[in-house]
């Protein structure tokens, strides 16, 4: 049996989604492909698998990449699919517990990717903003047009900047807890 | 860099500790996991930037893959077991501290009463 989800999460809930899939693994549902924002499950056995997903450095190397996924697989992973830089992994329960990261470091240093990553898309939408205010003052574009399309623009602009935020807070919190603990 | 003080985190403590003998990435999770009696379990992806930053520093080394093995295997360096080395010194320091400290207190209680 086979069920296909269309679901959308931001970088920002990616815990979320990792929670999700993992609640679908329970339920008997195993995720199998990927490509968002379409999932697709098989109906399998309870908790067969543990799924777990990672925003990969995009200064990595084609070569650095396969090295590293190939590692996550030496260890038992596997990977079942990728979005631009996300990587879905999965790891046969049986195989014991599955985290990809066991230390508060290694987490901030994924956080500060999904927030420098959030921070280039933030960026290059203020840019485009700027450019099409230009260009729509001298094309003279329908007053109500121009507005509609800033509207949109600012829209986005506040949901990124809420992202920003989110994984902001997300970090300092670990930050903190790294001055007590690791 | 050899005299600074620094306190390693308990992954590369262990990593380096595991890599007296050379070891793959999977085997590393495996002997750190059972050196520590199971409270200590590398995660795959913190293990990978430990190894990364370690070879780095010239702390650790990446054996030439041979036939038999596939597997990318690592081994200490000569400094990075000085860096042990220097490590065990500091945590014995601890142990002392902590214990003169907490062994005091309980005499002290133990005259009390």
């Amino acid at each position: 049996m086979e069920k296909k989800v269309k679901k959308l999460f931001t970088v920002w809930k990616f815990a979320e989604e990792e929670q999700w899939l993992n609640e679908m693994a329970s339920d008997g549902w195993e995720l199998v492909k990927v490509s968002v924002p379409n999932y697709r499950f098989i109906k399998s056995t309870p908790n067969k698998y543990i799924y777990r997903l990672e925003l990969l450095d995009p200064k990595l190397t084609k070569k650095e990449r396969k090295d590293y996924i190939d590692f996550m697989e030496e260890t038992g992973a596997e990977k079942i699919g990728e979005f631009s830089n996300w990587i879905y992994f999965r790891k046969n329960a049986e195989l014991g517990e599955f985290n990809i990261f066991s230390d508060l470091d290694s987490r901030i240093v994924h956080l500060k990717r999904m927030f420098q990553r959030l921070l280039a898309g933030f960026i290059s939408i203020i840019t485009i903003l700027i450019f099409s205010t230009v260009l729509m003052i001298n094309n003279s574009t329908p007053y109500i047009l121009s507005m509609i399309t800033t509207v949109i623009f600012v829209l986005i602009l506040c949901l990124f900047l809420y992202g920003l935020i989110q994984i902001n807070k997300r970090k300092k919190e670990l930050a903190e807890e790294r001055q007590f603990r690791e | 860099m050899q005299n600074e003080q620094i306190a390693l985190t308990e992954a590369v403590y262990y990593t380096l500790l595991s890599l007296y003998k050379p070891l793959h990435g999977y085997g590393i999770m495996q002997k750190v996991e059972m050196m520590s009696a199971g409270r200590v379990t590398l995660a795959a992806g913190t293990l990978y930037g430990a190894l990364n930053n370690l070879l780095d520093k010239g702390w650790i080394e990446a054996l030439p893959k041979n036939v038999n093995n596939r597997k990318k295997e690592y081994l200490i360096t000569a400094q990075g077991k000085k860096m042990v080395e220097m490590e065990l010194l500091r945590l014995q320091e601890l142990i002392n501290n902590g214990k003169k400290i907490v062994e005091m207190e309980e005499k002290d209680n133990g005259e009390k009463s």
